[in-house]
């Protein structure tokens, strides 16, 4: 019993604090050494993709849903426009964010000048608003007591076990470049986009967003996609539809320009599909630039 | 003085830590008025009926409230309301409510400790909050660190990571909603009774012990020992109000039900609520006809059975789903490629909680676990694995909410 008493004295009295210890350096170590060097890295070809045109006709904005799904360089072959595409993942972590990269990525003649902007958005299909500035533009969260990431998960990492995939970026148009692009399906990746947006918050959101969108981009016609996977329609999407369009109707008198909202149809095979069911490959980004191109040409009519 | 600073304290903590909505001081300030105005207005109407029909009131109006949507149904999933003036609601009522049934004596001190803003953030119940002061720190640092440490184990390691497992809720075949079930339980478990053991840990250090809100419940050999251990301060209140009043005029089975129908009113005036008190009152009087006649392995049946249904019963104020559950048609083991999918944290968390609970439940007659205070984990040897575990799996990607809070 005397050496159990010692054990339990030297672990409780030099062991769990030196752990305590640890564990407040390892908290300030994985503040200072966060990088998400794929996001950053994409964020600034957009930026430079972005300041090789001197002037824009249209520009797509939005999340990865985006940034896979819809082609800047079809729509410039098909409008014959040029387009830029300045989708990012998780559509920069905030709204705030987003909204402050995109003004701070094209100076305002230009984007006085751009006559389109496709807006191409998750978060119709989130279960709750996400809140503001959470996290930075490449997801990077304030510090508190909990690290950025697991040590856990740095060790895997070190060990080369994460298997993380870059994305790449093709330079003249914004688009993702899908030949360096693992696109396998991994049946484990399961993003339901079946829920959707209480009313409450949409008629909280929409409105808010759709102002900000149209200071930025004042003489642009606007185009709010809302974006589908390989997955059947159902009841609820036709709901917010209705309800968004009910908003929209109303703005557009206000703010006196073209605003429409286009329901993506499904894609029409698995085989159009990248990693998820939510995100598309090369040909499903063909498939729905199509589309898409088919509204604006009505829009034009 | 050291009353107020804690209080304070509790609201600076919950400002920038804890709440997953924007803070106010608002949320805080309006209970502390709440129950002093209660305070004052007993001064001038000291009158008993008039004091126990308010209580009943106060203790009723959580449940007026959720059937107004003003507060919602206590699920277990986030539930933030809108109105931000019944921050911690159902627990300070209760509590006035307790205190006025047992007549005993309030001050503008006991509204202060009452409504400490941690304390309505997570609950439990402040049925007694006595002066520990008079212990030196580094023995009370000593005794209660490591409730805390075990608390902060339980809530963000085990619990925390759990989340992912909800979408288990949409299954409606036999397999999955056990499956659900037990998963719900746990993660209640792990995240209520964390947070219970880390405050009884902060506050005991500060110098004042409130209740112990669980009690290993997992080391019961039957559903009455169960409720020994879970959720122990409304228990007592429920104790207080309705068992003790109804059984002086009536047989128990029918104060049982009234408790558990209290209880399930309690939690919000929703169907499943109602079926979850029918359900769980039956299963106490059954698990009595049994241990009256001595015999105790089908009570300890009855426990799993109890706790699982019990849980699947609460868990889900979807009616229509709800009913599709109770049908209980199997339609195989696909549930389990849905636990496979999870992220690798969860299914770590899966595994460590279940060994926790299947340790409180296989090895309860241990000199250890005996007493039923968490002892086993309190040991040095215990909280330094528990404190190398967490520091090897704690990130920020998990969603931190008080399971029994902010409603």
């Amino acid at each position: 019993m005397r050496y159990t008493g010692s054990v339990n004295f030297i672990l409780w009295y030099l062991f769990i604090p030196l752990l305590i210890l640890f564990y407040v350096c390892f908290l300030f170590w994985s503040d200072q050494n966060y990088s998400n060097n794929s996001i950053k890295e994409l964020v600034s070809r957009k930026v430079e993709v972005t300041n090789n045109h001197s002037s824009i006709d249209g520009v797509i904005i939005g999340g990865s849903n985006a940034m896979f799904g819809i082609s800047a360089s079809s729509l410039e072959k098909f409008t014959k426009l040029k387009w830029i595409n300045l989708g990012i993942p998780g559509e920069g972590f905030s709204d705030i964010n987003y909204l402050d990269f995109i003004s701070k990525t094209i100076d305002p003649e230009r984007r006085n000048n751009i006559s389109y902007v496709i807006y191409s958005s998750s978060t119709f299909f989130k279960e709750n608003l996400r809140p503001e500035l959470q996290l930075d533009l490449y997801g990077k969260k304030k510090i508190s007591y909990k690290p950025q990431r697991s040590l856990a998960s740095y060790i895997k990492s070190s060990l080369g076990f994460n298997q993380k995939r870059e994305f790449f970026l093709s330079n003249t148009y914004g688009d993702l470049d899908f030949s360096g692009y693992d696109c396998e399906i991994i049946p484990t990746i399961e993003i339901n986009k079946q829920h959707f947006l209480q009313k409450e918050d949409l008629d909280i959101w929409l409105p808010m967003q759709l102002s900000r969108i149209v200071n930025l981009f004042p003489n642009a016609e606007i185009i709010i996609t809302l974006p589908n996977g390989f997955y059947k329609n159902n009841n609820k999407r036709n709901k917010i539809l209705k309800e968004i369009n009910k908003i929209l109707s109303s703005y557009e008198s206000i703010y006196g320009r073209y605003i429409h909202i286009e329901s993506q149809k499904p894609y029409p095979s698995s085989d159009l599909m990248c990693v998820d069911y939510w995100h598309p490959n090369e040909k499903g980004r063909e498939w729905r630039t199509k589309q898409l191109y088919n509204v604006l040409a009505n829009s034009k009519k | 003085m050291k009353i107020l600073l804690l209080w304070i304290l509790g609201a600076v903590f919950f400002l920038n830590f804890v709440t997953n909505t924007e803070f106010k001081i608002e949320f805080a300030l309006f209970p502390f008025l709440f129950c002093y105005s209660f305070i004052i207005l007993f001064r001038f109407f000291p009158n008993k009926n008039f004091k126990t029909f308010v209580a009943y009131l106060l203790f009723f109006s959580t449940s007026i409230f959720t059937l107004n949507n003003i507060l919602l149904p206590l699920t277990g999933s986030i539930n933030e309301s809108g109105y931000i003036f019944l921050y911690g609601f159902p627990f300070y009522t209760a509590t006035v409510a307790y205190l006025l049934i047992c007549n005993k004596q309030v001050n503008l001190l006991s509204a202060l400790k009452i409504t400490n803003p941690l304390l309505l953030a997570t609950g439990p119940i402040v049925l007694f909050f006595k002066n520990y002061s008079y212990r030196r720190l580094h023995l009370r640092i000593n005794y209660y660190l490591p409730f805390f440490i075990v608390g902060l184990f339980l809530f963000q390691t085990v619990g925390a990571p759990l989340v992912p497992a909800f979408k288990l809720i949409e299954a409606t075949d036999l397999v999955g909603s056990i499956l659900f079930a037990v998963i719900f339980e746990l993660f209640v478990y792990m995240n209520f009774c964390g947070l219970s053991l880390m405050l009884y840990g902060v506050f005991g250090i500060a110098g004042y012990k409130i209740p112990l809100n669980f009690k290993q419940p997992f080391s019961s050999k039957n559903i009455i020992e169960f409720w020994r251990g879970w959720h122990i301060t409304l228990s007592a209140v429920l104790k207080i109000l309705f068992y003790e009043p109804i059984r002086k005029h009536s047989t128990p089975g029918i104060a049982l039900l009234v408790v558990f129908f209290a209880s399930a009113m309690w939690h919000g005036v929703t169907l499943n609520f109602l079926i979850w008190g029918i359900f769980h009152a039956s299963v106490f009087i059954i698990t009595l006809f049994f241990l009256k006649r001595n015999i105790n392995i089908i009570p300890t049946i009855i426990l799993i059975i109890g706790v699982i249904f019990g849980r699947l019963i609460f868990a889900d104020s979807n009616t229509d789903r709800l009913l599709d559950k109770l049908l209980f048609s199997y339609e195989g083991l696909g549930a389990f490629n849905t636990i496979l999918s999870l992220p690798n944290i969860t299914k770590v968390s899966l595994v460590i909680g279940f060994n926790l609970v299947a340790i409180e439940f296989f090895f309860r007659n241990t000199k250890i676990l005996k007493k039923r205070n968490y002892k086993h984990l309190r040991t040095p040897l215990a909280l330094a694995i528990m404190l190398i575990i967490t520091i090897f799996l704690i990130d920020q990607g998990t969603i931190n909410y008080a399971v029994y809070g902010q409603r």
